[in-house]
């Protein structure tokens, strides 16, 4: 029996590795599984994951999240914001990768979908760069980093699927990570301002057009591209913070609010709409159908002995708390490599918490430096949706060699987060600490 | 053929569905948010509806995700292997093994849909106390259609009609952007 949850994963990852969708590898593995522990009940017990599944009412958040992203991405608002942001933040050095990151991260901010936020700015940021002959490496690693920038800054699905395997506050957590995702912000933007002011040939910073305006039109453009999404994003994370509205309302408001906007701007049409709902009930399907399998993976392994497994091996190596971070964090950062965040999250997460919680380990804290970790699998090879995502929308010129070499800096940046997010506790908790109501 | 046009077009219309709740959903919610803060008045229903629209969602669009190959895949490795074998290795997962499974999965969804229909079974934590069997048939009825669209693109694959891997995932995304 006890070699039932050793067998799992590398026949898990044959299955994923042969091409075989993740969702249905789990699945399949845990259905095998479920055969040899619990015979002819298997389906029966495995049915409960289905239905506990799609019982859940924290993950009713996800298509509502989806949604008002997908509305989002196809107003005239991210146009606008990048045109505003080139206006003030253009004339410093690499100043058209540095609004690309601001304007990443104002629309992670206001959308809870990864890729569509890295293509919607891809697309015009991409040529904007190489018309003023920006490093290739540079312009790639700054489309993946800002683009991976939605896993850490709420709202985010991530945080969503994260609270419910884990059992955590969605609001705390979304609380948890704003400082950590201000510093990926704020040290994205260290690392271009420096690269441009030691190698200006690679971030040459541009004269827009805009900028000899007179300062009172330059506020009107400003203004009129960066309140809707503030207005947004104020609604969303507000009523979520002040403890207004359960996870599940806030993306229902967002929803209702990005409608709203696209309409205001004249800019909703029937196209937009059935695409953007046609979007949204793929992403959902997809993302749920992982958690059914994930679950019924995890809770195969656990019931066929791998929790037993996994705590002879802690005890093996004899971990204490900050061992166990480590063990658990490298865990993830190599996953990150081969496999989707989702899949790291459903297969990593229930195996860790009984874990962290017996060590004594914050949760929270502990889950921030997990998103912080699993960004990084959103920008290292060979399982890089970022890059997946650019090389979707980048023209020719910019190659692999490109990508792989310009997300490198990025990951470093990521990593020193991390660091500062582990030495300093503090910046994940102490937000969660302060707000009520959560 | 006609059986596996049959299939999508199942699949299209339980999408459709899900398109249509997914915009009740958001409704649903708004109109609970205003119905608390504003009219101070909360609604019994707000917490079941949106778990249960959201499962209901979820499995309507499962086999119609599956037909846009948005399943996520990692295919670094198996995109190197030859387009036939990689056909036929999806092929005979989803007919041999993947059918089999949900099939068996929707049949004892709808064991408990009719178990729950002939109990009156309602929801038993929540206040509002609805009967189950609605959302239970749902649960069915997507699995039904999920099982039915494992049969039709299997099929495909062996036949080599379609290519594993031709959509990644959220991928998809881009098509609509451009």
């Amino acid at each position: 029996m006890d070699l039932i949850p050793i067998l799992m994963f590398p026949a898990l990852f044959l299955l994923i590795f042969a091409g075989i969708p993740v969702a249905f590898s789990l699945i399949i593995i845990a259905v095998g599984a479920a055969f040899l522990v619990f015979g002819d009940l298997a389906i029966l017990q495995l049915y409960g994951p289905i239905l506990s599944t799609s019982s859940n009412f924290i993950l009713a958040a996800i298509p509502l999240f989806v949604f008002m992203g997908a509305i989002l991405e196809r107003t005239g608002i991210a146009l606008r914001l990048f045109q505003s942001l080139q206006i003030w933040v253009g004339g410093l050095p690499g100043g058209l990768a540095i609004a690309t990151i601001l304007m990443c991260a104002t629309f992670a901010a206001a959308s809870g979908v990864v890729g569509a936020v890295e293509i919607v700015v891809g697309l015009m940021a991409i040529p904007a760069m190489q018309k003023y002959k920006y490093d290739g490496g540079l312009i790639s690693g700054t489309i993946c980093a800002g683009g991976s920038l939605g896993t850490i800054i709420p709202p985010s699905i991530v945080v969503v699927v994260y609270a419910s395997i884990a059992q955590l506050s969605i609001g705390q957590l979304f609380a948890a990570t704003m400082l950590p995702g201000l510093l990926m912000v704020v040290f994205f933007l260290i690392y271009i301002v420096v690269r441009a002011i030691i190698k200006p040939e690679d971030a040459p910073s541009i004269k827009s057009a805009e900028a000899s305006l007179p300062l009172a039109q330059k506020l009107i453009i400003t203004a009129k591209a960066m309140l809707p999404p503030l207005l947004l994003i104020f609604a969303v994370l507000g009523s979520l913070l002040a403890g207004a509205a359960s996870p599940t309302e806030a993306a229902a408001v967002g929803a209702i609010g990005a409608l709203l906007l696209a309409a205001a701007f004249k800019e909703l049409n029937k196209a937009t709409l059935v695409a953007s709902l046609e979007v949204t009930i793929r992403v959902t399907a997809m993302i749920m159908l992982i958690v059914v399998g994930g679950t019924m993976f995890t809770s195969l392994f656990a019931v066929s002995g791998g929790g037993q497994l996994v705590r002879d091996m802690v005890d093996y190596f004899g971990f204490e708390q900050i061992g166990l971070i480590v063990f658990f964090l490298s865990i993830v950062f190599v996953a990150g490599f081969v496999l989707d965040w989702i899949s790291i999250v459903l297969i990593c997460i229930p195996i860790f918490t009984p874990f962290i919680k017996a060590a004594g380990i914050d949760p929270i804290w502990f889950a921030i430096m997990v998103m912080v970790v699993i960004q990084t699998s959103y920008l290292t090879p060979p399982m890089a949706p970022s890059i997946f995502y650019l090389r979707s929308i980048a023209p020719k010129s910019l190659t692999y060699k490109h990508m792989y070499w310009g997300v490198l800096p990025f990951v470093i940046m990521q990593l020193l987060v991390l660091a500062v997010v582990a030495i300093w506790p503090g910046t994940a908790t102490y937000l969660p600490s302060i707000l009520v109501g959560l | 053929m006609v059986l596996l046009k049959l299939i999508d077009g199942i699949s299209n219309v339980f999408a459709w569905l899900a398109k249509l709740l997914l915009i009740i959903l958001v409704f649903a919610m708004m109109y609970e948010v205003v119905a608390r803060y504003v009219f101070n008045s909360p609604t019994l229903w707000a917490f079941d509806i949106s778990y249960m629209l959201n499962g209901t969602i979820f499995l309507l669009a499962a086999g119609f995700t599956l037909k846009a190959d948005a399943h996520v895949r990692i295919d670094f490795l198996s995109a190197a292997l030859p387009l036939k074998l990689q056909q036929y290795l999806n092929g005979f997962f989803y007919l041999l093994i993947l059918l089999p499974i949900f099939s068996a999965f929707a049949y004892t969804a709808t064991d408990k849909a009719l178990l729950a229909l002939n109990n009156g079974e309602v929801e038993s934590v929540s206040p509002w106390a609805p009967l189950v069997w609605p959302f239970y048939l749902a649960i069915a009825a997507g699995l039904w259609g999920f099982s039915l669209q494992f049969l039709a693109d299997g099929t495909r694959y062996v036949l080599q009609l379609k290519t594993p891997g031709d959509h990644n995932g959220e991928m998809a995304i881009t098509e609509d952007t451009q």
